[in-house]
């Protein structure tokens, strides 16, 4: 009785405690929410907490006006490709860098290079890159931006991962040779599988890092057929005007939306991973 | 699995198709004959890039040409064209300049003498908007979008304080109205008090109607002068009536009267005949009967041609379009605000955008920020020395002996 | 099988030359030229514009060092990182072990929890400065209709730095949180079991148990939030321009604001090298782990 008294007591605590996160975590999108569909004119003034009267004007706004449509594809696209391949060449590399056994001799220098590259600040990079790019004369094309979400997003991977590999015991790898496999079918077929969490995991993180990259895709876009998101919503916040926070929100709500249902789709992921192993036994 | 090998297939497609080709397009980018030129433009976005836009289509059709714009904001507008101006072959055939860019862009031989080009201003210009505009007499720049710093007041609060807008005219109305809002419990003088930028470019038509200014006629720094000094503790004590404030909590501020008088740009706010506020020119002496000056700040946005433009002749037609009388007239339908006196003083415009004529007035006694390479650099430690004295980590004479000093440093 | 051990060594060799190779290929070709610039440049006065530089030893650090604003910066940036990693994990923390003892709705939850994280820095930024601002804010409202004072919050000196570091927890939050709750996935039921068997209590299983398998987790947390903290800039552009009176401004604000917008490129591959150093530095206790744990 008392026990079941006490159960009562924490399942509520917990439910308010629940509330209270969930209130500090979404309010401020809430009201971001409220900024685009709110008519004109209501955003200066008296605050309610529901609308009254909903509009799609600042969406159709965007879409018609500000090139919203050609940086979504544009960001789309850029995201995509650039996690692909930072998945792919990071998988391997951090799989490889993980293990012992295979030592050669630029193993540590190339550990510490690529730590180095995730710390050094972008700014350091934006000007040389450029300064290539230009003379390969790919600046008008969306391929600098790609490399340089590339160049971002792969030393994350390659560390992320790194930590992932490493619980993972050797000698379940030892075993499955023993078997006859290959290195290719042991990484492949064995490892990968364990892993998911953690590929779930950095895959969105890497997703989320190009899809709001600002700082190299500013210096190396040159034409606007290559704007994304953040550079569009860029340009909305202008100094001599005042901001149009309709405006700005329906922005940064049609940024976001991509983002959130990327992350559903990789929690399932996270979720499949996570029931095909209890893997640390 | 098999979504795996989905995702991996959708992937290999978006790849196929999008990088492969976009690489190639580049090397096959020679023009064919009868094809449209392609043009780029460098714009600062919101109004200004959205104006100019809608002039583009007639003179697309008319010159057989495509146009695209770049919508930059300003500091990365500052950056693209600067980046863009080292190589060889450039990218935009017109940029959107800043007057405080003009002395760097000069000297380095960022922009193309659009003298040379055949370019000159008729008399319908406002002469004092061109005078960044030029050096030694050639032509860099057009004045496009006539913007200009003015003094934005809630009627209701001015009234209150027992006086009539038209009243203000000194320092010290402005003090008095101020002051009496503040006892009244409202804001008196509300201030940007965000960027180092913004804090000098709130503070200069104060600066100005003081008869100080940033440097003497050699450039060389005049802060820690007498004029300045009584400037910066008119300036501290009128603030003191006020509060700092984001530019959009300024403009909403005044319009819902929780503040009084604040220096604002005419974009922030649109006033009709019954809108709660309206704007004038900023005071332009310290008292009645004191000297007066030229006290509205410019951020006039002009048009030029980079120097390594890829279509200079097209260019600079397109230049004369956009700065003709006729177009002009017609870009004040779409927000534009043009620095001609036929657009501004013309009755049939007045009748719908009386505010013009506020704007006009205050071209017309306009300042521009010093035209030296370095202002950049200059903005940036007056601001952020102004800064520690408005905030009172440092004293007045301190403040100052130390933006003059590091001041001295940078411009010897 | 002497013979047969070479073959599987040249195997396992080739193996993780394939592997690696690619990668990098990448990286070498994409950041070695701009590292050999930023260093060589940080010793110059490049003039990007005129295309000109001379040597200039150590000036440009003798400057930056010299300068009031980079070192307020300097301190402004080690101080905000320290709180803000250190409460992002505390909190990511206690939120992962909540979600993780939810019965029912854990997956929508995380999933809430983790939205503050997917906006970008620039619209975080506009939302704060909607919700806080002294006309139109609701924050301000409800706090003024509670009768509590309220603050100008991001043109305060008392509360500036603190307004910012809350926004900023806000976003990031949910970050940690992600890590150690993928990490606490790996804690398995079983030893839990038999911790509570021996009868250890909450806070004992959670030492000897949870703890031990999370801590990597929470250090590779721990590093790549100080690194990305490390950089901020668009909040602070946005909210205060690094004001009032600097009590704002970050290293990368300073090198952009002097360095970039400037156009001193070797100024500001100066303070690129000096703020790498920084984050070297604070990041050591990691590094260090990682490496050694690798050998």
């Amino acid at each position: 009785m008392k026990i079941k008294r006490k159960n009562i007591w924490i399942t509520g605590a917990k439910a308010v405690a629940g509330g209270i996160i969930l209130i500090i975590a979404l309010f401020p999108i809430y009201w971001l929410l409220l900024m685009a569909i709110r008519p004109a004119n209501q955003n200066m003034e008296a605050i309610s907490l529901i609308p009254r009267g909903i509009t799609f004007q600042y969406f159709r706004q965007l879409f018609q006006d500000k090139g919203f449509d050609v940086a979504l594809k544009n960001s789309l696209i850029n995201s995509i490709v650039s996690l692909f391949f930072s998945l792919v060449l990071g998988l391997c590399t951090s799989y490889v860098l993980a293990r012992k056994r295979f030592d050669f001799p630029v193993r540590k220098p190339m550990t510490g290079w690529i730590f180095l590259i995730r710390i050094l600040p972008p700014v350091a990079f934006i000007i040389p890159l450029y300064i290539i790019f230009g003379k390969l004369g790919i600046l008008e094309t969306r391929l600098p931006i790609i490399l340089a979400c590339i160049l971002i997003n792969l030393p994350l991977v390659i560390w992320f991962m790194l930590t992932f590999f490493k619980d993972v015991p050797e000698e379940m790898e030892e075993s499955a040779k023993m078997d006859g496999a290959s290195e290719w079918q042991i990484f492949f077929k064995i490892i990968l599988p364990l892993v998911l969490p953690g590929i779930a995991a950095v895959a969105m993180l890497s997703f989320m890092y190009s899809w709001n990259e600002y700082t190299y895709s500013i210096i190396l876009t040159r034409s606007p057929k290559n704007y994304t998101i953040p550079l569009a919503l860029a340009v909305l916040n202008t100094e001599d005007n005042v901001t149009n926070f309709g405006l700005v929100s329906a922005g940064g709500i049609t940024s976001f939306l991509p983002m959130a249902l990327f992350v559903l789709f990789a929690q399932n992921y996270l979720i499949s991973g996570l029931s095909s192993g209890a893997v640390k036994e | 699995m098999t979504l795996k090998k989905l995702i991996t297939s959708v992937l290999c497609m978006t790849l196929a198709t999008t990088v492969v080709p976009s690489a190639v397009n580049v090397y096959a980018a020679g023009k064919k004959e009868g094809e449209p030129t392609k043009m780029t433009l460098i714009l600062r976005g919101g109004s200004y890039a959205d104006v100019l836009k809608a002039a583009l289509p007639q003179f697309e059709e008319e010159n057989n040409c495509e146009i695209e714009t770049l919508d930059m904001s300003f500091d990365d507008l500052h950056t693209g064209i600067t980046l863009d101006a080292a190589n060889k072959e450039g990218t935009y055939d017109l940029c959107m300049v800043d007057g405080s860019w003009m002395a760097e862009f000069t000297e380095n031989n960022v922009l193309a003498n659009l003298s040379e080009m055949g370019y000159t201003f008729d008399e319908d210009i406002i002469p004092n908007t061109t005078t960044i505009c030029k050096k030694d007499e050639d032509i860099y720049l057009a004045p496009y979008f006539g913007n200009v710093t003015v003094l934005l007041y809630n009627k209701a609060n001015v009234e209150e304080a027992g006086y009539k807008p038209e009243d203000i005219k000194t320092l010290e109305d402005l003090m008095n109205v101020a002051k009496a809002e503040k006892e009244a419990g409202k804001n008196g003088f509300a201030y940007r008090g965000d960027t180092p930028d913004n804090i000098v470019s709130d503070f200069l038509p104060v600066l100005l109607a003081n008869g100080g200014w940033v440097v003497d006629e050699n450039n060389q720094p005049t802060i820690n002068t007498p004029e300045f000094k009584q400037a910066v503790e008119y300036y501290t004590e009128l603030i003191g009536t006020g509060m700092a404030m984001s530019k959009d909590d300024v403009s909403a501020s005044i319009d819902n009267g929780s503040s009084a008088l604040a220096i604002g740009w005419p974009g922030w706010y649109v006033p009709s005949a019954d809108s709660a506020a309206n704007y004038m020119v900023s005071p332009t002496a310290v008292k009645e009967g004191a000297e007066t000056y030229n006290t509205s700040e410019y951020g006039t946005w002009c048009l030029g041609i980079p120097a390594n433009s890829p279509n200079p002749d097209l260019a600079m037609k397109l230049l004369q379009y956009i700065m003709s009388p006729e177009v002009q007239l017609e870009s004040v339908k779409n927000g534009g605000v043009p620095c001609r006196y036929s657009v501004l003083k013309n009755e049939e415009i007045l009748k719908d955008y009386p505010h013009l004529s506020t704007v006009c007035d205050a071209l017309d006694q306009g300042v521009y920020r010093p035209a030296i390479a370095e202002w950049t650099e200059f903005t940036n430690i007056l601001g952020a020395e102004m800064g520690n004295i408005i905030a009172g980590t440092k004293t007045v004479d301190q403040g100052l002996k130390d933006a003059q000093d590091q001041l001295e440093n940078l411009m010897a | 099988m002497k013979k047969q051990s070479a073959k599987r060594q040249g195997c396992k060799a080739l193996f993780a030359y394939e592997m690696t190779v690619p990668a990098m290929a990448v990286i070498l070709v994409m950041t070695v030229y701009p590292v050999i610039f930023t260093v060589l440049y940080s010793f110059t006065d490049y003039n990007y514009l005129k295309g000109t530089y001379s040597w200039i030893g150590l000036k440009n650090y003798k400057d930056l060092f010299s300068n009031a604003f980079f070192r307020q910066s300097v301190w402004n940036t080690i101080l905000f990182t320290l709180i803000a990693v250190a409460v992002e994990i505390v909190l990511g923390l206690l939120l992962a072990l909540y979600v993780n003892s939810l019965k029912k709705g854990k997956k929508i939850f995380r999933t809430l929890v983790l939205l503050p994280y997917l906006l970008p820095a620039v619209t975080v930024a506009l939302i704060w400065r909607m919700m806080l601002s002294p006309n139109y804010g609701i924050v301000t409202h409800i706090i003024e209709d509670l009768g509590i004072p309220s603050y100008n919050w991001f043109y305060d000196m008392k509360t500036a730095f603190g307004t910012i570091l809350v926004i900023d927890i806000w976003q990031n939050t949910p970050f940690a949180f992600l890590l150690i709750y993928a990490c606490l996935q790996g804690v398995s039921e079983s030893q839990k079991e038999a911790a509570a068997i021996d009868g250890a209590g909450y806070v004992q299983t959670f030492r000897y148990v949870v703890f031990p398998n999370i801590s990597g987790g929470v250090a590779l947390c721990a590093m790549l939030r100080t690194i990305d903290t490390f950089r901020l800039f668009e909040k602070v552009n946005i909210l205060t321009g690094g004001g009032p009176a600097g009590s704002t401004s970050t290293i990368t604000q300073f090198m952009y604001t002097y360095g970039i917008k400037t156009l001193k490129f070797g100024f500001a591959s100066a303070s690129s090298l000096v703020m790498t150093i920084l984050v070297l530095v604070l990041s050591a206790g990691y590094v260090k782990k990682a490496i050694s744990a690798n050998e």
